[in-house]
């Protein structure tokens, strides 16, 4: 009795998760703070720098000055039954160049948290 | 287990099956988080610098060269959509549906917004700032049958 019992509860456990999914996924890496501590402003170079975090994913022009902006993404994707809800945060890294080529500002600052897993789609 | 609470599961499992493959979906995709009007409250316009509002808000988003100086935005965008598959139980009661592709009877209603808040700042050449603004669109966000 207890095991038929067991496995109706598990059928029917089955039957109300079908259609359920939870996904994670990122596009590319998070910045690494030793890494980030390593650009020297004043010395590092545009070369020091993209040796340190690579290429940037965009190089972007202001007043004749040069900055390269980094970026990643973090996602988060929760599906049950019929709602789902998908969270998105991205975080930004931004490093100044003056007309010499040299790092005049590092923008990095408050990271944001992870996306939360949710499944939920009303509310905030 | 009690018969009441019994009948109760055997309804929704025989719900679950009949709503399987979704013929409704509520989606909602989030990106980034709301920057509220009182997270901005220590920016003061020809005093306060860039290296302030990072300190405070994080990188921005985007950063646009302007005639005057540099524009940042910080963006959150927030995207709903409900459909429903009204064609989806017709195979329940026609089982000779089955036989065609459902794409040949599929008839399906969706709806959605897609609202962004967002927080622009103007710096001028010394990085400092000139103006900020919010552009509230989060309202555009709603499910639409």
């Amino acid at each position: 009795m207890i095991f038929v019992r067991s496995m109706l509860l598990t059928v029917a456990a089955a039957i109300l998760v079908q259609g359920c999914a939870f996904f994670r996924g990122n596009y590319d890496d998070d910045f690494k703070q030793e890494d980030v501590e390593l650009i020297k402003i004043g010395a590092s170079t545009r070369q020091d720098v993209a040796n340190l975090l690579g290429a940037p994913e965009r190089v972007i022009e202001v007043h004749d000055k040069e900055i390269f902006h980094y970026y990643n993404y973090t996602v988060k994707s929760g599906t049950l039954i019929f709602f789902s809800r998908t969270n998105v945060v991205g975080n930004d890294l931004y490093v100044f160049f003056s007309s010499d080529g040299i790092v005049e500002q590092v923008l990095l600052g408050r990271q944001k948290p992870p996306p939360k897993l949710q499944f939920w789609p009303f509310g905030d | 287990m009690p018969a009441r609470r019994r009948c109760l599961l055997i309804l929704v499992c025989l719900l679950a099956v009949l709503l399987e493959g979704c013929p409704l979906v509520w989606r909602r995709i989030t990106v980034n988080e709301v920057i509220r009007p009182d997270d901005v409250s220590f920016i003061v316009p020809g005093a306060t610098t860039l290296a302030d509002v990072v300190k405070n808000l994080g990188a921005p988003g985007s950063i646009k060269r302007v005639d005057s100086g540099t524009v940042v935005r910080y963006q959150f965008l927030d995207s709903k959509y409900f459909t429903i598959d009204v064609t989806r139980p017709l195979p329940f009661f026609f089982p000779l549906l089955e036989l065609f592709p459902n794409d040949l009877y599929q008839l399906k209603y969706g709806g959605g917004g897609l609202g962004t808040e967002e927080l622009q700042v103007e710096f001028d050449k010394n990085w400092v700032v000139v103006y900020y603004a919010f552009a509230h669109h989060q309202q555009a966000s709603r499910y639409v049958p």
